[in-house]
C-alpha cells in the first residue's frame, strides 16, 4: 500500500486544518448544515390576530390592501433561542395591535422573518435578502451584536433602517442608519462593574464570549468597575462553542478573583459556570442580561449568579408579559426581550402613518413619535445617535433555585 | 497552576484523547490514509448514549456499552457503503472522500438532535488534595480509559485478531498471502476505532457537553498525538495523546512574563487548540515519523 509523502501528508492536514478552523471561527456556536426550519421554529409572519379590546384606537378597521414587508431577522436556532423566539412573537404582537387599527395608510404590515441562526454569514445572507430580494423599508434584528453589526453596515449602504431591539455593542452607534430600543453595553456593562465593586468586590476578572457583545461588556464593565475603585485581574476572551472551558475556568481559578464580570449566554454559560466550581472557583458570577443563560443546574446557582436586566418590573412590562403575550400564546415570555421587540415595532408602525412606508423619512420619525408613545418598556428616549440612553436596569440573582428580582 | 494540578488536568484530557486516538492510529496504519470521520464516531457514540440514557431511560452502565456496540457497527457500515468502494484510490482522496462523510454526519446529527447543547447527567463531586482538584467523574475517566486500554493490548497482543491486525498493517499483501482474510481485518478494525472512539465521546460528553461538533472539537488534537506519537503506532498514540496534554496544559500554565523578568503574562486558554496544530507541525518537520513511528 502506498503511503502518501510526509510533506503531501503535512500540506493536507495545514489545508484541511485551515478550512476546519476558518468554518468553526466563522460559524461560532453552530457550524453545522441543518438549515433552519423556520416554519416550525419561528412562530413566523404574517397573520393579523384580533385587535386587544383594551387598547383604545380611534380606527377600528382592519388594514386591507396590498401588504408593506417588514423584515425581522432573529436567531431561532442556536445555543440561546428563547430571547428570538420571544422577540419575533414581540414583533408578532405588534404587527396585529397596528393592523387592527388600520395598519399604515390603510395597509397591513407583513412580517418575513429569517433565521441568522447566530452565524454572521447567514445574517448578512439574510439581510441582502430581505433588502434586495423583499425590499423592506426597515428590519428588526433581533440578534446579538456579531449579526446586527454587519446586517447594519450593509442596511446603511442601502438606506434601509435597521431597528435593534437585542444587541449591545457600543459599536453600534457608527452605523448611520441604526436606532436601538434596548441600551447599550457602554451603560448596562459599566453598571455592572459598578454594582459588582459596590458589593464589597474589589478585585475580578472578565469572562466574555469573543464577539463584539462580549468585548464591548468587558470594556466597559473594566471602566465601571475600575473607575469605581476595584481592580480587573485579566480579561479573558473565550471561544464560543468549545466543548470545553475547562482552562479558562482553571485560569479564573489561579488568578482567585473576588467577582467574575461577564457576558456569557447560553449553553456556553451553562459549561462555563459548572467548571469553574468543579475547578474550585466559587466566586460570584455577575453577568449582563442572565436571562439568557442556561444553568444546568439552578442550585449551582443559588447566591452565586447575578445579572442586570433590562427593565422588565415596569407595570406596563408586566401586564404586557402575563396578559398580551400569555394571551396569545399561552404563557409569559421567558425573558424581557419580547417587550423591547414590540416598542421597536409599534414605533416603526407608528412612524410610517407619520412619514409613509418607506425608509427615507423613518430614523428622522422615530425619535419624534417616541416622544408621545408610552411603550411596555417605559418612555423611550434616542439620542442624537438613536441609541436608548434611559432603559430601566433591574438587578436580579439566583435565589432558591430561580433567578428572581433583587431588592434595591 | 500548580504542578500537581496540570499534572491531574493532563491526565484527565490525555485519558479521553488517547482512547479516541488509540483508533484513529489503528486505521491509519492498515489504511494508509488519515480518517476525518473518526471524530464524528466520537459525536455518534456520544449522541447515542444520550438516546438510550436520557430519551430511552437506560441506565447509564447499559446505555454505554450498547452505544459503543453500536458506534462500532455503525463504523463497519461505513466501510461496507463507502470507503470499501475506494481501497484502490489514493490517500489523499480517501481523506477528502472522509472529510465529506464527517460533513454529512455532522449535518445529520445536528438534524436529529438541534444544535444546542445537550447533558449526560452526571452529578459529580469534588476532592481537593494539597491543593489539587479533581472530580470523581474524572476519576472514573482515567479508570475506565486505563481499562479499556489494557484490553485493547490484550486483544492486539493475545488473540489471533490482534495478529491479524498487526500483520495486516505491516503488510497488508504479505498477510493476505499468509492467508489472512484481510477484508475481515479491516471490518474488525473498524468496528474496534469505532468503539474505542464512542467510549471517547461519552468520557467527553459526560464532562463536558454533548454538540454536534463534538467530534470536530477533538479532530486537530487528535491527529497532533496520533503524529506525536507515530503514524500507524497504536502505542505511541496513547503516549501521544500524554505527551500533547501535558504540552497544552504546560504552554497555558506558564507565567511567561515572569519568567523573563517582566509583568506576568500567560497565553490566553484559546490558543490550546492551536498548542496542538503546532505540535503537529513541528513533528511532521523535525521527525515526521513520530515517537514511535518507523521511518520511510
Amino acid at each position: 500500500m502506498k503511503r502518501p509523502t510526509y510533506v503531501t501528508l503535512l500540506l493536507s492536514f495545514l489545508l484541511i486544518a485551515s478550512l476546519g478552523l476558518a468554518a468553526c471561527q466563522a460559524a461560532a456556536p453552530a457550524e453545522e448544515e441543518a438549515p433552519a426550519e423556520e416554519e416550525e421554529a419561528a412562530p413566523a409572519e404574517e397573520e393579523a390576530p384580533p385587535a386587544e379590546e383594551e387598547e383604545a384606537p380611534a380606527e377600528e378597521e382592519e388594514a386591507a390592501g396590498e401588504p408593506i414587508p417588514i423584515g425581522v431577522l432573529s436567531n431561532l436556532t442556536g445555543p440561546e433561542t428563547n430571547s428570538g423566539v420571544d422577540m419575533v412573537r414581540g414583533v408578532e404582537l405588534a404587527v396585529a395591535e397596528l393592523n387592527a387599527t388600520g395598519g399604515v395608510d390603510g395597509r397591513p404590515l407583513e412580517l418575513i422573518v429569517e433565521d441568522a441562526e447566530y452565524r454572521p454569514q447567514l445574517g448578512v445572507d439574510a439581510a441582502h435578502k430581505l433588502i434586495d430580494v423583499n425590499q423592506v423599508p426597515v428590519i428588526l434584528n433581533v440578534g446579538g451584536s456579531g449579526i446586527m453589526l454587519p446586517v447594519g453596515e450593509y442596511a446603511g449602504t442601502q438606506n434601509v433602517v435597521v431597528i435593534n431591539t437585542g444587541a449591545s455593542s457600543p459599536q453600534l452607534r457608527d452605523l448611520p442608519t441604526l436606532c436601538s430600543v434596548v441600551p447599550l453595553d457602554d451603560i448596562v456593562g459599566k453598571a455592572l462593574g459598578e454594582w459588582a465593586y459596590e458589593e464589597g468586590y474589589t478585585t475580578a476578572v472578565t469572562a466574555v464570549p469573543n464577539n463584539p457583545y462580549g468585548i464591548g461588556v468587558q470594556d466597559f464593565a473594566t471602566i465601571g468597575f475600575e473607575e469605581a475603585g476595584g481592580e480587573v485581574l485579566e480579561q479573558i476572551a473565550y471561544i464560543e462553542g468549545e466543548a470545553d472551558y475547562r482552562p479558562d475556568a482553571q485560569r479564573i481559578a489561579d488568578l482567585g478573583p473576588d467577582a467574575v464580570l461577564s457576558a456569557t449566554y447560553g449553553d456556553d454559560a451553562n459549561l462555563f459556570l459548572k467548571q469553574t466550581i468543579e475547578v474550585g472557583a466559587d466566586t460570584p458570577w455577575f453577568i449582563t442580561y442572565p436571562t439568557i443563560i442556561n444553568v444546568g443546574n439552578p442550585e449551582d446557582a443559588n447566591g452565586r449568579v447575578f445579572g442586570l436586566e433590562p427593565g422588565w418590573d415596569l407595570p406596563e412590562a408586566q401586564d404586557f408579559m402575563n396578559n398580551v403575550y400569555a394571551g396569545e400564546y399561552g404563557e409569559p415570555p421567558s425573558t424581557p426581550w419580547a417587550n423591547y421587540a414590540y416598542d421597536g415595532m409599534m414605533l416603526v408602525g407608528l412612524a410610517m402613518r407619520e412619514c409613509g412606508p418607506t425608509s427615507d423619512c423613518l430614523q428622522e420619525a422615530i425619535p419624534e413619535v417616541a416622544k408621545t408613545y408610552d411603550g411596555v418598556t417605559g418612555r423611550i428616549e434616542f439620542d442624537e445617535d438613536c441609541q436608548r440612553p434611559n432603559a430601566p436596569l433591574v438587578r436580579m440573582g439566583y435565589q432558591d433555585g430561580e433567578l428572581q428580582l433583587l431588592e434595591e | 497552576m500548580q504542578v500537581g494540578q496540570i499534572a491531574v488536568n493532563s491526565l484527565v484530557w490525555a485519558a479521553e484523547l488517547g482512547v479516541i486516538a488509540i483508533g484513529m492510529s489503528l486505521a491509519y496504519g492498515i489504511l494508509g490514509f488519515a480518517n476525518f470521520a473518526h471524530g464524528e464516531f466520537v459525536t455518534v457514540g456520544a449522541y447515542l448514549t444520550y438516546t438510550l440514557h436520557i430519551q430511552a431511560g437506560l441506565p447509564l452502565l447499559i446505555a454505554i456499552p450498547i452505544a459503543m456496540l453500536f458506534t462500532g457497527l455503525f463504523a463497519v457500515l461505513l466501510d461496507i457503503g463507502v470507503f470499501s468502494y475506494v481501497r484502490q484510490a489514493s490517500a489523499v482522496a480517501k481523506m477528502v472522500l472522509s472529510v465529506g462523510i464527517a460533513m454529512i454526519i455532522r449535518a445529520v446529527i445536528s438534524v436529529l438532535f438541534g444544535t444546542s447543547a445537550l447533558h449526560l447527567e452526571f452529578p459529580s463531586k469534588r476532592f481537593e488534595v494539597s491543593n489539587v482538584r479533581f472530580t470523581d467523574l474524572q476519576i472514573i475517566i482515567i479508570v475506565a480509559t486505563l481499562i479499556s486500554m489494557v484490553l485493547f493490548h490484550l486483544v492486539f497482543q493475545q488473540t489471533k485478531l490482534g495478529k491479524a491486525l498487526r500483520a495486516t498493517a505491516d503488510n497488508p499483501a504479505l498477510a493476505e498471502a499468509k492467508g489472512i482474510n484481510t477484508t475481515g481485518v479491516i471490518r474488525w478494525m473498524w468496528f474496534i476505532s469505532g468503539i474505542f472512539a464512542a467510549l471517547g465521546g461519552i468520557l467527553l460528553g459526560l464532562e463536558t457537553q454533548l454538540r454536534p461538533a463534538l467530534g470536530l472539537f477533538v479532530l486537530m488534537p487528535m491527529f497532533a498525538a496520533v503524529t506525536v506519537g507515530g503514524l500507524g503506532s497504536v502505542y505511541g498514540a496513547v503516549v501521544g495523546a500524554l505527551v500533547l496534554a501535558l504540552a497544552q496544559n504546560l504552554a497555558l500554565g506558564i507565567d511567561y512574563g515572569s519568567l523573563l523578568g517582566f509583568e506576568p503574562w500567560r497565553l490566553r486558554a484559546g490558543y490550546k487548540t492551536g498548542i496542538a496544530l503546532l505540535a503537529l507541525v513541528a513533528t511532521l518537520l523535525v521527525r515526521p515519523q513520530g515517537l514511535f513511528g518507523r521511518e520511510g
